[in-house]
């Protein structure tokens, strides 16, 4: 396929790197039939899990309804030899309208004749049935009007409920921050709108090391092959390229990783304390001392303290003459000076 | 914002042709005033009753009874003083003697609790600062039930003592509107609520149960019962890209519904150790087309077999809730029904559904033929 520069792989449009050589091109291929196969592995072994737990649920689902059904029996005959034998209204009207069903004559008129009572209901016409028309007796009870408290959000006393002291705080203060993307000076502001970059997950799923492995094994690690993962995984190729040193490192077996997969991420390689703290380096902005700058962004240049440069000072005392005319030869008496 | 699903972790997703394995047809269709009905609910709590069911919309709550052939009958109704009272949602609940209970809120704020076995209010709660947008029963202990508010609290309150027991908000809580709540079937301790700012939560009362017990014996002024506040959920969920109007528990997986068209069948699990850790693992996506209105609801039959939901077109998906891949039952749909739906309810065994309107129609559909 000379002269394309990009390939699809499901509804995912991948790019080819810019001058893509026709070598690429093949492996670009190779790593399409590798990911696919990958992908319809991970989908039927989904499927397999999803439809495993469904119908496990699906059973304490069920014994639930078999609970309530015994609960809500149970509380009929709780009511029906209660204490307290005042009739239950509700049960009354039920019997009403059985009676009265029962006590029409059961001629029938055509389905389409509709009845409708005004017997000085509530301002309401209800039609009964389609057939049948029943005249009951139901007089609305008003319900007396209460007092309304005022409108208000539930509060909470909250730290950040408290009031900050005047000079701390940035209230009445305009903000005024860069905004990289439209190269121009934006106040701050609480719109929703904005993005927020760099708060996406960072960490690698069970399933992307998978795929990251077996495809690095299967094709080989090359530029290409990062650059094709790093754009089907959305992440950068130097991600993709140290997250497979880490697993490699680790000795991890991708193939026997295949077997045990259940579909649920249950154990896998802990990040390394080291390499999390690392992470939280550039995240610091040394202006507004906090880790998630609004105004200044989060990926921040490193700086290391200059240090201190000590004065040149050679340790002399173990040092080997370094030839024949070093002055270590020499040998320092008082008569020289 | 939602986290990116990672490969291999993918919802598998239903398809919305219907099996056919069930067929419908409307036997009924009522008007119940001018004004929207919010809500329609069977009674589940007691077993004299599988077949009566509530529904609210304006300032009345009406009680229904479902008969043969399509009939249906009157059997009370409750009308608030204040005409501009609005009722959103309403729920079956029972006193400690078994009375049948009607606890019914709206947009006044103020939750009503009517007493269907004497007729009369039973008692009125006071305490949210918004309006009441869904209130849910304990099915183990029907005298608790929860209140989600648009003053973005969820209250548990005990309606034979009138107490508020807890009030889940605070650092933890929901940022908007709480639009829909529910308890866990089996763990007591256990609940979920979900709402306008994208997120389902779920809240355990595990470390203030003495208090829930306390609230059966107070003799004092309800006003002096030391409520509660539960300010970190368990978990919180991002399963969702926007509102997030229904949620409900499906044994311990959770069945929500946002505004994107779409119900989630996800399982929350969580770390005991560490509460506020925990992760989402979204199992099955049920699509639900023309479903971006918020403020639609789902029911369930008494098994938890199938569900059903309405959408703004009028239409009512019947989707069985217990296979994988998702099924598709039934979509049912009528010519004059173009309304949008905002709740359905499904008889005990399935076999009714009914579905209340935007025009203040209900609506109710009957099995007529069942395939294998």
């Amino acid at each position: 396929m000379a002269g394309t520069s990009s390939i699809r792989i499901g509804q995912l449009t991948i790019d080819l790197p810019i001058g893509a050589a026709e070598g690429t091109t093949i492996e670009a291929d190779e790593f399409l039939s590798v990911t696919e196969s990958l992908k319809q592995q991970f989908a039927s072994k989904r499927a397999d899990y999803v439809k495993k737990r469904t119908e496990e649920n699906a059973q304490k689902a069920y014994d639930l309804g078999e609970l309530f059904l015994k609960l809500s029996t149970e509380r009929k005959n709780h009511t029906v030899h209660g204490a307290d034998s005042s009739i239950d209204l509700l049960s009354k009207r039920q019997q009403d309208v059985i009676n009265m069903q029962t006590g029409i004559g059961s001629s029938n008129g055509d389905n389409d004749s509709n009845s409708s009572e005004d017997d000085g209901y509530a301002s309401s016409e209800i039609r009964l049935g389609s057939s049948i028309a029943i005249k009951s007796a139901v007089c609305p009870i008003i319900l007396p009007q209460v007092e309304r408290l005022p409108q208000y959000t539930t509060w909470v006393f909250l730290d950040r409920n408290q009031q900050m002291p005047m000079n701390q705080s940035v209230v009445g203060c305009r903000r005024i921050y860069y905004d990289k993307n439209s190269g121009e000076a934006l106040i701050c502001s609480d719109s929703e709108e904005e993005l927020l970059e760099g708060e996406q997950e960072k960490k690698f799923a069970e399933y992307e090391d998978v795929m990251l492995c077996s495809t690095i094994q299967q094709i080989g690690l090359s530029d290409t092959v990062l650059e094709l993962l790093g754009q089907f995984l959305s992440r950068k190729p130097s991600e993709v390229k140290e997250r497979y040193e880490d697993l490699v490192k680790d000795k991890y077996e991708c193939a026997s990783k295949n077997e045990n997969i259940q579909g649920t991420p249950d154990l896998f390689l802990d990040n390394d304390l080291d390499a999390a703290l690392d992470s939280f380096d550039t995240l610091f902005c040394r202006r507004c001392l906090v880790f998630d700058c609004q105004s200044h962004g989060c990926s921040q240049d490193l700086i290391f303290p200059a240090e201190k440069q000590l004065p040149w000072c050679s340790p002399d005392v173990d040092k080997e003459p370094c030839c024949s005319n070093c002055y270590r030869l020499v040998s320092w008496s008082p008569s020289f000076m | 914002m939602a986290a990116r699903v990672p490969l291999g972790c993918e919802p598998v997703v239903g398809s919305l042709t219907p099996s056919r394995k069930k067929e419908y047809r409307v036997t009924n269709r009522l008007q119940e005033g001018k004004r929207p009905l919010y809500g329609v609910v069977f009674n589940f709590i007691d077993s004299r009753y599988f077949n009566v069911f509530a529904t609210v919309g304006g300032n009345r709550v009406t009680v229904y009874q479902c008969l043969e052939g399509g009939v249906i009958a009157v059997l009370q109704s409750y009308i608030d003083e204040d005409k501009d009272e609005s009722f959103y949602t309403v729920s079956w609940a029972c006193n400690i003697d078994g009375s049948p209970f009607l606890v019914a809120g709206g947009i006044n704020g103020v939750i009503r609790v009517i007493d269907a076995g004497k007729e009369k209010l039973h008692k009125s709660f006071v305490g949210h600062g918004d309006s009441v947008n869904e209130i849910r029963t304990q099915p183990l202990k029907p005298s608790l039930v929860l209140s989600a508010s648009k003053d973005e609290s969820v209250r548990l309150w005990n309606v034979h003592t009138g107490i508020c027991i807890l009030v889940f908000a605070g650092a933890g809580g929901h940022r908007n509107e709480v639009l829909s709540v529910d308890f866990h079937p089996t763990d007591i301790y256990r609940i979920a609520s979900c709402g306008m700012d994208n997120t389902v939560k779920i809240w355990s009362m595990k470390e203030f149960w003495t208090y829930v017990e306390k609230s059966f014996t107070w003799t004092d002024l309800p006003s002096k019962f030391p409520t509660k506040y539960v300010q970190f959920p368990l978990l919180i969920a991002s399963v969702h890209n926007n509102y997030v109007d229904c949620n409900r528990w499906l044994g311990d997986f959770i069945l929500s519904k946002s505004v994107d068209n779409e119900i989630l069948l996800w399982e929350p699990k969580m770390k005991e150790q560490s509460a506020g850790e925990g992760t989402s693992d979204v199992l099955q996506k049920y699509p639900v087309p023309e479903c971006d209105i918020w403020f639609i609801k789902l029911s369930f039959d008494y098994h938890y077999k199938t569900a059903a939901i309405g959408n703004r077109e009028g239409k009512i998906f019947v989707w069985e809730v217990q296979t994988s891949p998702p099924t598709l039952i039934a979509k049912l749909s009528h010519v004059q029904s173009k309304q949008p739906i905002r709740q359905t309810a499904m008889s005990f065994d399935g076999s009714t559904i009914l579905s209340c309107c935007e025009d203040g129609t209900i609506w109710r559909w009957d099995v007529v033929a069942t395939t294998f």
